[in-house]
C-alpha cells in the first residue's frame, strides 16, 4: 500500500479475488481466481506473502476452519474483506479512473505508430 | 512443525492422490507454524481436486514442484522474519539474518568457500546419480531378488534338449526359460532394418514378472502357432512411429508375417542390453535353432543360490550320463547359478563403486579445503567474538552462528552443485559403455537431490564442527587481548599444519589414481592390435535368403558391391571377412599338421578360421610376412585347397619352421599353406592374439559378410554416406549393420577404462587445484598474520631471501608429511584398481613419485606468491600497522 493508502497492483488483484469468493475465499481459491481470471501465472507463497500483508493492514481478516480429505484434514484459512479494504479498493480504482480519465488508446496507438 | 491433523495413513486409506514426497516435505519446513498447516492443504486440495484431473499425474506433479520451487525463496524469507513462539527459533532467525549478512560482507571468502564446496558436491551427485540409476534400483522384474542365471559362463551354453529336461526336473526352479540370440529382420515400407533380439521361452516374461506396456506378453499358444512378436519400446518408436494401432497387426519379419502381440514400456531392461525384439522359441524340440541356449530362471522361495547350484550339478550329471557322457571334475566346477542383478551389473559395479569413491575423496579434501577458509575466517574474528562473549552472548550461539554461516554457503553450493550435475551428465552419457544397463535413466531426481542435501549437511558437519567448537570454547578473559591482536595462534597454527597435511594425502590418492589410469589408457590406445584402423570404414549387409538363396547369388552380390565400394572416390582397397576383429563371433576347428600323429583326437590343436574376400589383407593393413595371398583362382575356390595362416599358427604348428608348402589337415580336408600374414588380435586389444587360419570366402560363403573399406582420405564422414548409398543402390531390399568406423570399434573395446580414466583425471586435475589453493591460502594467511614478526626480523637485519625460504619451508612441511602419510594410502587405491588397469603396475613406484613430484610442484608454485610477500615485507609500514 502506497502512502496514499492506494494498493500495490498484486494486492489489488488478491484484494478482488478475496472479494469474489464472497466470504468463502482461502488461498486456493484466491490462487485459482487470479490465475484463471488473470491468466497471470502466480504462485502459492506469493498469494500467502500478500494475503498475511493485507492482513497486518486491517483490510482482510481470517478464520480457521477445519480441512477435509484431500487436504488431509489441514485446516483451511477463510479471508473475509473488511470495510477498510473496500475503502482501499474504491481508492484505488478512483484514482485509476483520474489517470485514464481522456485517453484515447486507439489515437494513441496512431501516433505511436507514426512516430515509429 | 505445522498442524499435521490428517497424517499420511488418512489419505492412503481413501485412495487420495498424493503430491510429490520430497516438494512437499520442504513446503512443509517452509511453512509459518502460526499458518497452521493451511498453506500445504492449499496446495494439496489444488492438486488433488484441480490439477491431476486435468494434468495427470506428471503433470501435476510438475505443477506441484514448480509451485514449491517459485514459493520457495519468499517463504523462507517470511519464516525468518516472523516472530516465533519459541524463543529459540527466533534467535535462529536473527543469526540467519546476521551470517546473510556477514557473507555479504565478505563475497570473496563466500565465493570460494561455494565453489569449492560446489565442485566437491557437484562430482559427488554426477557419479551418485549414475551409481543410482544404473546399480542402486532394484531391476525392473517382480520379485527381482529370485531371478537367476544359470550357467553364466558364455562358452558354456545348454544344448536344446537339456533346456528341455531342466525345466522339468530342477525343484529349486520355480520356472525357468531358455533363450537363444537372435537377428530379426524387420521390413517396412520397402525397407529392411536389422534388429537384434531373441527367441525366448514363452513364459519368459512371466517369469520375469515383465508385463507389456501395449497389448501382451506370449502366451504358450503362441510357442505352437511360431508367428508371434513383442517388441521393445525402442523399436516401437523408430520403426513403428510409436503407433499404438500396431498391436494385433501383421508386420514383415524374414520375409514372413508376423502378429505384434504386446509392446513393452521404456523402463524394460532386457537381459542383454541391445535386444529390441523377441519371439518365442518353437516347442517342437526338432524345430528349435541347434544354436546353443542359456536360460533364466526364478528360484523358488526360500532355496539358495547354493542349494540351487548344487542341484543343478546333480541334474545336469544326470542327463548328461544318460546321453552316454560322464562329466569331468572340471566340468562339473564350472556350472553354476547366479544372481541375474549380479550377471547383469556385475561388470558395471566395481569401476562405479571406484569412481564413487574418488568423488567422495574429492569432496573430503574440499571439505578440508573449507575448513582451513572457515578457520582463517574465524581467526579473523575473533575480536568480533570476545567482544560478544563479554557482552552476555552464550558459547553455543557464537558456535551456532559460525555452523549457520557454513551451512548457508553449502546450500548454496549444494544448489550450485544440482545445476552442474544436470548439465555434465549429458557429456556424461557419451562416455558410458553401450552395454551398461539403464544408462538412460540416469537423471537427477528427488533421490539424486535428498543425496545431495544429505551430503551437503554432513560437509557442514565436518567443516564447521571444529571452528564452531573452538569459537563457543573461547575464554572470554581473552576480551583485553583480543581487542587487539588473535590470541590462540599457536593452536590456530597446529590445526592448519594438520589440515594442509591432510589436504595433501587426500590429493596425492586421487592423483596416483588418476595416473594410473592415465597411463593405463596410453598403453592401451599404443597397443598395436595388428591392423591399422585409421580411415577404415566398416559395414556388414544381410543378403535375405529369400532374394539370395544359392551360395552363386551371395557371390554375385558381394562381387558388384565390392566393385561398387571400390570405384568410390579416395578409396584404395575393399575386401571382406566373416569375423571382423573386436566384433563378436568366431569359429573354431581342429587341425592337424601333415606328417603329424595327434595322439588322440581330443588333444588335436585348434585355430580359429577366417573366411576372407577380396583385398582384406591389404584394406585393414594387415603385413603379408611370407610367401603370397590368394590367387583369382584360388580365390573362386578352383584347383588346390589352400590356406594363409598367421605367425602365431606357424609357431605352433611348426615350431618356427617355414610354413609356406607345408599342408595341414583341416575339417578333413587338406589345406596347403600358401602364405603368412600378421598376428592380429581379434576380440580385445586386451588379449593377446591366437592362431588363426585364413581361407578363400569361396569356400565358406558367408551370407552377412563385414565388408572392409579403406580409403586414402581423413574424410570418413564423406566415406560412410556412400558406404551407405552403394550398399542402397545395390539392393534396397539388404539391410546393414553399419557403416562404422573401424578405430571406433576398437576404441569401444575399452570403453570402460576410457569412462574410468576420464572422470579420475578430472577428480585428479581438481584435487590438485583444490589442493594448490588450500596450501595457497593457509600460507598466505601464515604469512599475513605474521607481519609484524617478520618485519621486526627484517628490521634486525634478517635478509629477505632467508624471511622467503623460511616461508616456503613453513608451507611445504604440512605437503611432505602429508605425501609421507598419504603414500601407503595412494598404494592400496592403485591395488583396488588392479582390475581396471592395462599395462601397468598399480604398485609400481615411479607412479607414485611422479604424482608426489606434481603435487610438490604445484604448491611450490602456490607458495611463490606469498614467499615474494614476506621478501618485500617493509619493517616499518608493519611496525607501525600494530
Amino acid at each position: 500500500m502506497g502512502r496514499d493508502g492506494s494498493l500495490g497492483a498484486f494486492e489489488e488483484l488478491v484484494l478482488l479475488a478475496v472479494l469474489r469468493g464472497r466470504g468463502k475465499a482461502y488461498g486456493m481459491t484466491v490462487r485459482r481466481e487470479i490465475v484463471e481470471r488473470s491468466g497471470r501465472s502466480v504462485s502459492i507463497g506469493a498469494v500467502y506473502a500478500t494475503l498475511e500483508r493485507l492482513e497486518k493492514k486491517g483490510l482482510v481478516d481470517s478464520s480457521l476452519v477445519e480441512g477435509n480429505d484431500a487436504r488431509r484434514g489441514r485446516a483451511r484459512r477463510y479471508f473475509r474483506v473488511l470495510p477498510a479494504g473496500v475503502d482501499a479498493l474504491e481508492r484505488t480504482r478512483a484514482g485509476r479512473a483520474g489517470l485514464w480519465e481522456g485517453v484515447d488508446l486507439d489515437a494513441a496507438a496512431a501516433h505511436a505508430e507514426e512516430a515509429g | 512443525m505445522s498442524g499435521d491433523a490428517g497424517g499420511p495413513g488418512h489419505s492412503d486409506r481413501s485412495g487420495t492422490p498424493r503430491p510429490p514426497r520430497w516438494s512437499r516435505a520442504l513446503l512443509q519446513r517452509l511453512e509459518r507454524p502460526s499458518d497452521c498447516g493451511t498453506l500445504v492443504g492449499d496446495l494439496d486440495e489444488e492438486y488433488v481436486h484441480f490439477q491431476r484431473p486435468r494434468l495427470g499425474r506428471q503433470g501435476a506433479d510438475r505443477w506441484y514442484r514448480g509451485q514449491v520451487l517459485r514459493s520457495a525463496p519468499g517463504l523462507l524469507l517470511r519464516r525468518l522474519r516472523s516472530p516465533s513462539r519459541r524463543t529459540g527459533s527466533a534467535a535462529l532467525g536473527t543469526d540467519l539474518r546476521v551470517a546473510m549478512r556477514v557473507l555479504r560482507r565478505r563475497p570473496a571468502y563466500a565465493l570460494a568457500v561455494v565453489v569449492t564446496l560446489a565442485l566437491g558436491l557437484g562430482m559427488n551427485s554426477m557419479l551418485f546419480s549414475v551409481v543410482h540409476a544404473v546399480l542402486m534400483r532394484p531391476l525392473p522384474y517382480a520379485d527381482s531378488e529370485r531371478l537367476v542365471r544359470p550357467m553364466p559362463d558364455d562358452l558354456f551354453f545348454l544344448s536344446t534338449h537339456e533346456a528341455v529336461e531342466l525345466e522339468m526336473r530342477m525343484t529349486s526352479f520355480e520356472s525357468i526359460a531358455a533363450w537363444g540370440r537372435s537377428l530379426f529382420l524387420f521390413t517396412h515400407g520397402g525397407e529392411a532394418e536389422e534388429v537384434r533380439g531373441a527367441r525366448v521361452g514363452w513364459n519368459h516374461f512371466d517369469m520375469l514378472g515383465v508385463e507389456a506396456a501395449l497389448g501382451r506378453t506370449f502366451v504358450a499358444d503362441d510357442a505352437v502357432g511360431d508367428d508371434a512378436v513383442v517388441l521393445g519400446h525402442g523399436l516401437w518408436t523408430r520403426h513403428f512411429g510409436a503407433d499404438p494401432a500396431i498391436v494385433g497387426r501383421t508386420v514383415e519379419l524374414q520375409g514372413r508375417a508376423v502378429r505384434v502381440v504386446g509392446v513393452l514400456g521404456p523402463e524394460h531392461v532386457p537381459i542383454e542390453y541391445d535386444w529390441q525384439a523377441w519371439r518365442t522359441l518353437p516347442l517342437d524340440p526338432d524345430r528349435l535353432p541347434n544354436t546353443g541356449l542359456a536360460a533364466n530362471a526364478r528360484l523358488r522361495g526360500g532355496v539358495g543360490l547354493e542349494q540351487a547350484r548344487d542341484e543343478l550339478r546333480t541334474v545336469l550329471d544326470e542327463i548328461w550320463r544318460e546321453g552316454g557322457y560322464a562329466m569331468s571334475e572340471e566340468e562339473r566346477a564350472s556350472v553354476d547359478v547366479v544372481a541375474l542383478d549380479d550377471w547383469l551389473l556385475g561388470d558395471a559395479r566395481r569401476p562405479l563403486l571406484a569412481l564413487f569413491a574418488a568423488a567422495t575423496l574429492l569432496l573430503l579434501l574440499a571439505c578440508v579445503n573449507v575448513s582451513t577458509l572457515v578457520i582463517a575466517h574465524g581467526g579473523s574474528r575473533e575480536s568480533e567474538f570476545a567482544v560478544r562473549l563479554a557482552l552476555g552472548s552464550g558459547r553455543l550461539r557464537l558456535g551456532r552462528q559460525l555452523l549457520l554461516e557454513v551451512g548457508l554457503l553449502a546450500g548454496f553450493g549444494a544448489l550450485l552443485a544440482l545445476a552442474a550435475t544436470r548439465v555434465s551428465l549429458v557429456g556424461l552419457a557419451s562416455l558410458l559403455p553401450a552395454e551398461l544397463p539403464r544408462a538412460d535413466a540416469i537423471e537427477v531426481g528427488p533421490e539424486v537431490m535428498a543425496f545431495t542435501a544429505l551430503a551437503a549437511l554432513c560437509t557442514v558437519l565436518l567443516t564447521g564442527t571444529l571452528p564452531a567448537l573452538r569459537a563457543s570454547g573461547r575464554r572470554s578473559a581473552g576480551l583485553a587481548g583480543a581487542v587487539g591482536r588473535g590470541s590462540g595462534t599457536r593452536a590456530r597454527t597446529r590445526t592448519r599444519f594438520m589440515l594442509v597435511a591432510g589436504q595433501a594425502a587426500l590429493t596425492l590418492v586421487l592423483t596416483v589414481s588418476a595416473v594410473l589410469t592415465l597411463r593405463s589408457l596410453a598403453t592401451l590406445r599404443a597397443v598395436d592390435p595388428g591392423f591399422d584402423a585409421m580411415a577404415v570404414v566398416t559395414v556388414r549387409p544381410s543378403p535375405p535368403s529369400a532374394r539370395y538363396p544359392e551360395p552363386e547369388d551371395l557371390s554375385a552380390y558381394y562381387l558388384q558391391l565390392s566393385e561398387r565400394l571400390a570405384a568410390l572416390p579416395g578409396v584404395r582397397a575393399v575386401g571382406g571377412i566373416q569375423f571382423l576383429p573386436m566384433t563378436p563371433g568366431g569359429w573354431w576347428a581342429s587341425y592337424r599338421p601333415e606328417g603329424t600323429v595327434p595322439a588322440d583326437e581330443e588333444s588335436r590343436p585348434s585355430t580359429a578360421m577366417r573366411v576372407v574376400r577380396g583385398a582384406y589383407f591389404e584394406a585393414m593393413g594387415i603385413p603379408l610376412l611370407d610367401g603370397r595371398l590368394f590367387d583369382p583362382s584360388e580365390e573362386r575356390g578352383e584347383g588346390e585347397a589352400v590356406a594363409l595362416v598367421n605367425r602365431r599358427f606357424e609357431e605352433e604348428a611348426f615350431g618356427g619352421a617355414a610354413a609356406v608348402g607345408r599342408s595341414v589337415e583341416v575339417q578333413g580336408r587338406n589345406r596347403r599353406i600358401v602364405g603368412v600374414v600378421g598376428d592380429v588380435r581379434q576380440s580385445d586389444v586386451r588379449e593377446g592374439s591366437h592362431a588363426e587360419m585364413y581361407v578363400p570366402w569361396s569356400a565358406a560363403p558367408w551370407r552377412r559378410t563385414h565388408l572392409v573399406v579403406r580409403s586414402d582420405g581423413d574424410d570418413t564422414d564423406a566415406l560412410l554416406a556412400a558406404v551407405t548409398r552403394e550398399v542402397r543402390a545395390q539392393d534396397v531390399g539388404v539391410s546393414m549393420l553399419g557403416p562404422r568406423r573401424l578405430h571406433r570399434i576398437v576404441e569401444g573395446t575399452f570403453a570402460d577404462t576410457r569412462l574410468l580414466t576420464t572422470l579420475l583425471a578430472l577428480f585428479g586435475s581438481t584435487g590438485l587445484a583444490l589442493g594448490a589453493v588450500g596450501v595457497y591460502g593457509v600460507t598466505a594467511r601464515a604469512v599475513a598474520e605474521r607481519r609484524r614478526e617478520l618485519g621486526i626480523r627484517i628490521a634486525l637485519g634478517a635478509a629477505g631471501a632467508t624471511v622467503a625460504r623460511g616461508a616456503l619451508t613453513e608451507g611445504l612441511l604440512p605437503v611432505a608429511l602429508g605425501l609421507l602419510l598419504g603414500a601407503p594410502v595412494a598404494l592400496l587405491a592403485g591395488r583396488g584398481l588392479e582390475g581396471a588397469l592395462y599395462g601397468v603396475d598399480a604398485s609400481d613406484p615411479s607412479t607414485l613419485a611422479s604424482a608426489a613430484a606434481l603435487l610438490m610442484l604445484v604448491s611450490l608454485l602456490a607458495l611463490v606468491a606469498p614467499a615474494v610477500r614476506a621478501w618485500r615485507t617493509d619493517p616499518a609500514r608493519s611496525l607501525r600497522e600494530e
